[in-house]
């Protein structure tokens, strides 16, 4: 699970609650957040997070005192799901990201542009449940991405390291979960009249 | 008026580097462009309506994932849940 880090620290037993304390405890909101978007689900979203910071006080001696603790948990928190929740998690049908991912890290891509016409205005116009509805709509590995990137400002070298994925793939992943976040939005977009008013402005 | 008019068709109504223009949205929107990166891309947009289209509507979708997403406090019962596994309590009663 923390397999990279080789790094072992010493800590006294009030040490290690006090890193607790100190650098885990600030998190647990972000990471209640992360995991309720992930299982979409209280339930399993509780069990999750508990998991997760029981597994990151046992092996506390691996996280290194100074560094950055949101992005260690959150590596721990994702692994915790794809290792024990994925499976039962009501997920909606994948597609397959890493056959759209090897395409667009490849050479002949030619194909990445924007493919839907949304408009900033329908954006604009639009409520958190439909944008949180968006996000459930799309396969988990999309999902989440956009929650490390968008909600909680990962960089894509952190990002990189939390999913243990390289950097291109974090961009190409982002970028598809994007298209897809917008193609969901367009429908919503639609059903407000969005597309309605376009089409009767490019007849005029 | 007159100005911006003229400006908006003076610029290109399509681009034919689309796709590195829009890697490089993406890029810039998630705060990891160069502030080099950011001034050329800014002087292109200036002429070339799709990139401009593009950067607005990439900003706008960031920000408002941000700001429009419900956020959830964790139950207090949880993170009691948690001190009392890890045996918090048992240690000491006082702060650190």
């Amino acid at each position: 699970m923390i397999e990279e880090t080789e790094i072992i620290e010493n800590y006294t037993e009030k040490e290690k609650y006090k890193v607790f304390d100190k650098e885990f405890m600030p998190h647990i909101d972000a990471m209640y957040n992360f995991a309720f978007r992930l299982t979409n689900d209280e339930d399993d979203a509780n069990d999750l997070l508990q998991d997760t910071f029981l597994k990151a006080f046992r092996f506390i001696t691996s996280f290194e005192k100074g560094t950055n603790a949101k992005a260690w948990l959150f590596r721990i928190l994702k692994n915790s799901f794809i290792n024990d929740y994925r499976k039962k998690s009501k997920e909606p049908s994948k597609v397959d990201y890493q056959e759209v991912e090897t395409t667009y890290n490849s050479d002949e891509d030619a194909e990445v542009t924007n493919t839907t016409d949304l408009r900033v205005e329908a954006i604009q116009d639009m409520i958190g449940d439909e944008i949180a509805n968006a996000l459930n709509s799309i396969p988990v590995d999309f999902r989440t991405v956009i929650i490390l990137c968008d909600v909680e400002g990962f960089t894509y070298e952190e990002m990189a390291k939390i999913l243990d994925i390289p950097i291109g793939t974090v961009r190409s992943r982002l970028h598809r979960a994007r298209s897809l976040m917008k193609d969901k939005l367009k429908t919503y977009a639609n059903s407000m009249g969005y597309g309605k008013t376009e089409t009767l402005e490019n007849k005029e | 008026m007159t100005a911006s008019v003229n400006e908006i068709v003076q610029k290109k109504e399509t681009c034919e580097h689309q796709e590195e223009c829009m890697k490089m949205v993406q890029k810039i929107v998630d705060g990891q462009a160069s502030s080099s990166e950011i001034e050329q891309f800014q002087t292109n947009m200036k002429s070339c309506l799709p990139c401009e289209n593009g950067f607005a509507l990439e900003t706008c979708l960031k920000e408002t994932i941000q700001l429009r997403l419900d956020k959830k406090c964790v139950p207090l019962s949880l993170i009691e849940c948690i001190k009392q596994k890890i045996g918090r309590y048992n240690i000491e009663n006082q702060p650190f």
